[in-house]
């Protein structure tokens, strides 16, 4: 009588589906609150780099002078620091985990923006032109 | 030549970890043995520190607690919690009552899966596969609870100066409590094996025995502390929103590993009623208040009570952005002297349950 109760555990597991899923081909869909990964409406970005100086992670660079805005998505935690931070709201988590093979689409582990940006003004002196404001 | 007959006097020493099957995380004991009989444990640790607390002066305030978050991958968010709660004494910020309870229902969601966790190592430790599999699959509904309320499975993230930055609407919430009694059921059942099942208590009852007295002055905190007859649990401070709820504090009086189990389990089911309580009564409102400027300089200390025991935090800032120091005492840290005496008269087969049954953190502890 006393191995009853393991017994009685083990015997129900009969008739119970499986707790695990087969998970390449089945996948539960993510919860819209999931932390998936940060994306950029780059549109709006006004590359700030207020989320590159608050990140935990170091994870982001910004670099005005070239219209860079890059994310290592290996050290970022997802822990959405920089969306809360962020003056114009173009950062936001996305519950869209993309599975490990994916990466290999995105060049090296990083994903990142460019814009063109307009040559410096003609009247300022060529060697401190770099971080110039307009 | 000689050496081979006359075998050297004193006990034999035999080293354990800091690889070891049972041992999640990197401890070493060197066990002084007399036959079979531990007669004496050195522990040595320091495989895993990662200089987490050095960070705080390296990064802005407001974001630490990211950091902080991560010196525990099964108590995160209490970490967090606990780092942000020292904070806001700094800060002299009262924050508002959805956030408090909001803390309160994820600070036990984290302890329900931590105690799975933990019943599932532990059963593996002793070679119960079954039990480990049905522990550990109790506990994938309450990461994805985690996960559906605040966004991680484990690491919650959820935590920050002044709040909370999550706030699941109170349908999810009662959704997410159906799910939670799915597990209460389940945990009932897993109680009767951890209790009923004679195999089980072959191993455990009357193993690595601490009476009331040596927990207590050996400084013992968490189940532990109150496996042993001492009733105290730093809920009982009443930070969060703990002061408005009821629930007891389970102590059992056995003091061994048998005992040290039945705690956590009776734990788990104070947990789901505190979580009924607090779903129940979550008051509505803003979650978080907006934390602008520096600090003042000053200092703090924090307790809080983490699975594993009581945690104690001290924050100094020093006017800046960037706090001047961050000091954690963990739970392990103050449970490895009673775990030491533990298993002093245990025999060597016996040692790796009496360490699991401290639910030993070591990432936490070496930080």
């Amino acid at each position: 009588m006393a191995f009853i109760p393991m017994a009685r555990t083990a015997f129900r597991n009969f008739f119970t589906k499986p707790a695990t899923r087969r998970y390449p081909y089945v996948v539960r869909p993510a919860f819209s609150t999931s932390r998936g990964r940060i994306l950029n409406d780059f549109q709006k970005c006004i590359l700030c780099s207020m989320c590159a100086k608050h990140c935990p992670a170091n994870a982001i660079v910004v670099d005005k002078a070239q219209g860079l805005w890059r994310i290592d998505r290996f050290a970022c935690v997802i822990c959405g620091a920089c969306v809360r931070t962020c003056p114009v709201k173009c950062l936001s988590i996305s519950n869209e985990r993309p599975r490990a093979v994916d990466f290999s689409d995105i060049a090296g582990r990083s994903q990142e923006h460019r814009r063109e940006v307009a040559p410096p003004a003609q009247g300022a002196a060529p060697a401190a032109g770099a971080p110039s404001g307009a | 030549m000689s050496d081979h007959e006359k075998p050297a006097p004193g006990p034999t020493v035999i080293p354990f970890g800091p690889q070891h099957p049972v041992l999640p995380e990197p401890l070493h004991f060197d066990l002084l043995l007399e036959d079979e009989k531990v007669v004496g444990a050195i522990p040595q640790i320091g495989y895993i520190h990662r200089g987490l607390e050095l960070l705080v002066d390296k990064r802005d305030y407001l974001d630490y607690v990211h950091v902080a978050e991560r010196i525990c991958g099964i108590c995160s968010f209490m970490h967090g919690m606990g780092y942000c709660e020292a904070v806001e004494t700094v800060l002299g910020t009262q924050i508002p009552d959805r956030g408090r309870w909001l803390r309160t229902f994820w600070c036990e969601l984290e302890r329900v899966h931590s105690h799975l966790l933990w019943l599932g190592l532990a059963a593996d430790a002793f070679g119960f596969e079954n039990l480990f599999h049905a522990s550990w699959r109790a506990r994938e509904t309450i990461v994805d609870v985690a996960e559906e309320t605040a966004g991680g499975r484990v690491i919650f993230g959820s935590a920050i100066v002044g709040g909370v930055s999550r706030d699941p609407d109170d349908e999810t919430l009662k959704r997410c409590m159906k799910a939670v009694h799915a597990v209460r059921a389940e945990t009932l059942r897993l109680a009767e094996v951890w209790i009923g099942e004679p195999t089980v208590r072959h191993r455990l009852s009357g193993v690595g025995k601490i009476t009331k007295d040596q927990a207590y002055s050996l400084g013992a905190v968490g189940p532990m502390l109150r496996a042993s007859g001492v009733d105290y649990d730093a809920r009982r401070r009443g930070y969060e929103a703990y002061g408005e709820i009821e629930f007891t504090t389970v102590v059992e009086t056995a003091g061994d590993c048998m005992a040290r189990a039945v705690v956590r389990l009776r734990e788990i089911e104070q947990s789901f009623k505190i979580m009924d309580e607090v779903v129940a009564k979550m008051p509505a409102g803003p979650v978080s208040v907006p934390i602008k400027g520096m600090p003042p300089a000053g200092d703090a200390w924090n307790r809080v009570e983490q699975p594993r025991g009581e945690v104690v935090y001290f924050v100094r800032s020093n006017g800046t952005r960037q706090l001047e120091r961050f000091r954690v005492r963990t739970p392990t840290f103050a449970n490895i002297p009673a775990m030491v005496e533990a298993i002093k008269g245990a025999s060597l087969a016996d040692v790796p349950t009496i360490i699991l049954t401290i639910d030993p953190c070591i990432s936490c502890t070496e930080r």
